[in-house]
């Protein structure tokens, strides 16, 4: 995928992220852009690792630098209790121009990420994105607990009752999510 | 007479570096040793003269920075019991003295799969490699894992690349909670030893004073905190690193020397020129345009090796990359002609590759070269925890960690022999250029 479309579903799902009522900062841009790939295969190609919160991709985290550079994206603090939200600039428009093709064709699984991601917290999201990763790893025959087992050894700080909960979620998004052509 | 335990090191920026005897015995092997033979700034000698520090004392102090990082973060007095019962391992006092032998192996063995001129180089490894990759290779060699197997208790080779490399390039490797924070000491964005000893080190050799902040105070505030509330409804427990309220100042001058440095020093023009015409050469020097990769073949090729080939090149007719060399040798380098400005940034997102295409149609594009990276991040979000014990996002904080600008490289060169030219087709054509 060209580096303009990269950038302009990034700034899409950021759009279609704030209007289904995230806040939009790092972490909820992280864990979409990580479902969009794994979870409806649209080949944005940035590497995830288990890292922060979950996946976390540096490539992605490199990308918004540039994007920032760029104009194209800023940071914004909305309380000064909390952390910046990351929102596109007027100049992003012309993106959407540029990559026309790919958002027609990307639409209903952005759509997809946005409503499954946009209302959820931090915790939650960090649970159901790491669930998503260790996914191709589990049997699919295997209990839900085998699951909930290796996401708690990740992340000792999840509980049992989330981590049986977020690996449950998994297994259904993985069924019920748009598979990008 | 016994011998010695510990062994101090003198060293310009921290005084001194301390090392015991199983540490000294990383310190004297092959691959540690041929670090004495990579500059730190690859040709940046050719602009800032005094830059022509090594690998060497850098790696040394990473580890004493490294070190006393650990020190800090994992004093019980220092943490609360929630992190006490996170991380087990570390308050444990075995464990927590295996973790920091980890800590600061991998800290000094952490730039050991450097090509010749450090970062400048790395292009000319084969597709898909890089030089983290190679300082696994190294740590994991039989000269060294026998060292590793020496020490009480051994070390798992594994710990140690993990924590030398980061998880951003210890590619296909899953982070626990303890590994993710321990690596971040070293190789950390915000916080990393790394990080502070070569703006420490770096700024100290160049001679320029922007690149100094009060690493003193900043590490002995350092903390193992949770992360801030992001305003993403619902709250992480995952650690990072972040600093207490008092540090503040400390991290933003920190944050303000990282950008110095780097729009001034690492991102200097003819230091980025000198880097491309030294890739020309390697590329037409090199056996297949690459450097070999394997450990032994790897420590055999230094800074040494390369400038003595270009200075044999420089003055040999028709020798591999006889052009680059000369320009490096004899100061021909191109000239800049053009560099992106805040104005041409607004209108177009990659103005010096516009300006590049646009010379390219009236000029010999032999004769220009475009010199555009991603741009460093700005600003670093980490967690501060405030005088009440309520924990805040840096940005939200701090003004001028949230507005700190990104440092670019996006630079347009040209052949002495045109750049005047070049110059004034820019100038009279800028407008048009960069709008379209």
């Amino acid at each position: 995928m060209e580096s303009v479309e990269k950038k302009a579903i990034v700034i899409t799902l950021m759009r279609s992220l704030a209007e289904a009522g995230s806040w939009c900062g790092e972490t909820h841009l992280q864990k979409a852009v990580f479902m969009l790939q794994a979870l409806t295969g649209v080949p944005t190609g940035y590497d995830y690792i288990l890292y922060k919160h979950g996946p976390f991709s540096f490539d992605l985290r490199d990308e918004l630098a540039t994007m920032r550079a760029e104009n194209l994206v800023e940071l914004i603090i909305r309380s000064p209790d909390y952390g910046p939200a990351i929102i596109p600039t007027a100049n992003s428009d012309s993106l959407k121009k540029a990559a026309k093709e790919a958002l027609a064709k990307f639409q209903s699984e952005i759509a997809f990420v946005a409503q499954t991601v946009g209302k959820k917290g931090v915790a939650e999201l960090e649970r159901l994105a790491t669930a998503l990763f260790i996914f191709p790893d589990i049997p699919t025959d295997a209990p839900v607990e085998d699951g909930a087992r290796r996401l708690r050894a990740l992340k000792p700080h999840v509980s049992e009752a989330d981590a049986l909960a977020a690996i449950n979620e998994a297994r259904e998004l993985t069924k019920s999510a748009p598979r990008a052509a | 007479m016994g011998t010695k335990a510990f062994h101090e090191i003198r060293d310009p920026v921290h005084v001194f570096v301390r090392l015991d005897s199983d540490e000294r015995t990383v310190l004297d092997s092959q691959p540690f040793q041929r670090l004495r033979y990579i500059h730190q700034l690859a040709l940046t000698y050719l602009v800032y003269p005094g830059t022509t520090h090594k690998r060497f004392e850098h790696s040394l102090g990473v580890m004493e920075l490294a070190g006393r990082i650990f020190d800090v973060v994992t004093d019980p007095s220092n943490t609360d019991d929630n992190i006490k019962q996170l991380l087990p391992e570390l308050f444990k006092p075995d464990q927590r003295a295996y973790w920091r032998r980890v800590v600061r192996l991998a800290a000094l063995c952490h730039d050991m799969g450097h090509l010749p001129f450090s970062h400048a180089a790395e292009e000319m490894l084969p597709d898909g490699v890089n030089h983290e990759q190679i300082t696994a290779a190294i740590i994991s060699s039989p000269e060294l894992g026998e060292i590793w197997q020496k020490m009480t208790p051994p070390l798992r080779t594994s710990d140690v690349i993990k924590l030398a490399l980061g998880p951003k390039k210890a590619k296909g490797q899953t982070f626990s909670l303890l590994e993710g924070l321990l690596s971040e000491i070293i190789v950390g964005d915000a916080f990393g030893a790394d990080r502070m000893d070569y703006l420490l080190r770096d700024s100290y050799h160049a001679g320029v004073a922007y690149g100094r902040f009060d690493h003193y105070r900043l590490v002995d505030t350092l903390r193992i905190l949770p992360p801030p509330p992001s305003g993403e409804d619902g709250q992480s427990d995952e650690l990072q690193l972040g600093v207490e309220h008092g540090g503040i100042h400390s991290a933003e001058a920190l944050n303000l020397a990282r950008y110095f440095m780097y729009s001034q020093l690492y991102f200097h023009p003819v230091r980025r020129i000198y880097n491309i015409h030294l890739m020309d050469f390697l590329r037409a020097w090199l056996p297949n345009g690459k450097f070999e990769t394997s450990p032994p073949q790897h420590i055999l090729m230094t800074d040494n090796e390369v400038t003595a080939a270009i200075a044999n090149a420089a003055r040999t007719r028709g020798a591999a990359g006889e052009e680059s060399a000369r320009r490096i040798a004899k100061r021909q380098h191109f000239r800049l002609v053009y560099q992106q400005n805040p104005d041409d940034a607004k209108v177009n997102g990659q103005p010096a590759r516009a300006v590049y295409n646009a010379l390219c149609n009236y000029f010999d594009p032999a004769l220009l070269r475009l010199d555009a990276k991603p741009a460093e991040p700005g600003s670093l979000d980490f967690p501060v925890r405030m005088h009440d014990g309520r924990i805040v996002s840096s940005l939200a904080i701090s003004k001028i960690i949230q507005t700190l600008p990104a440092a670019v490289v996006d630079f347009v060169f040209a052949d002495p022999g045109i750049a005047t030219k070049v110059r004034d087709y820019v100038r009279s054509n800028r407008t048009s250029i960069i709008k379209h």
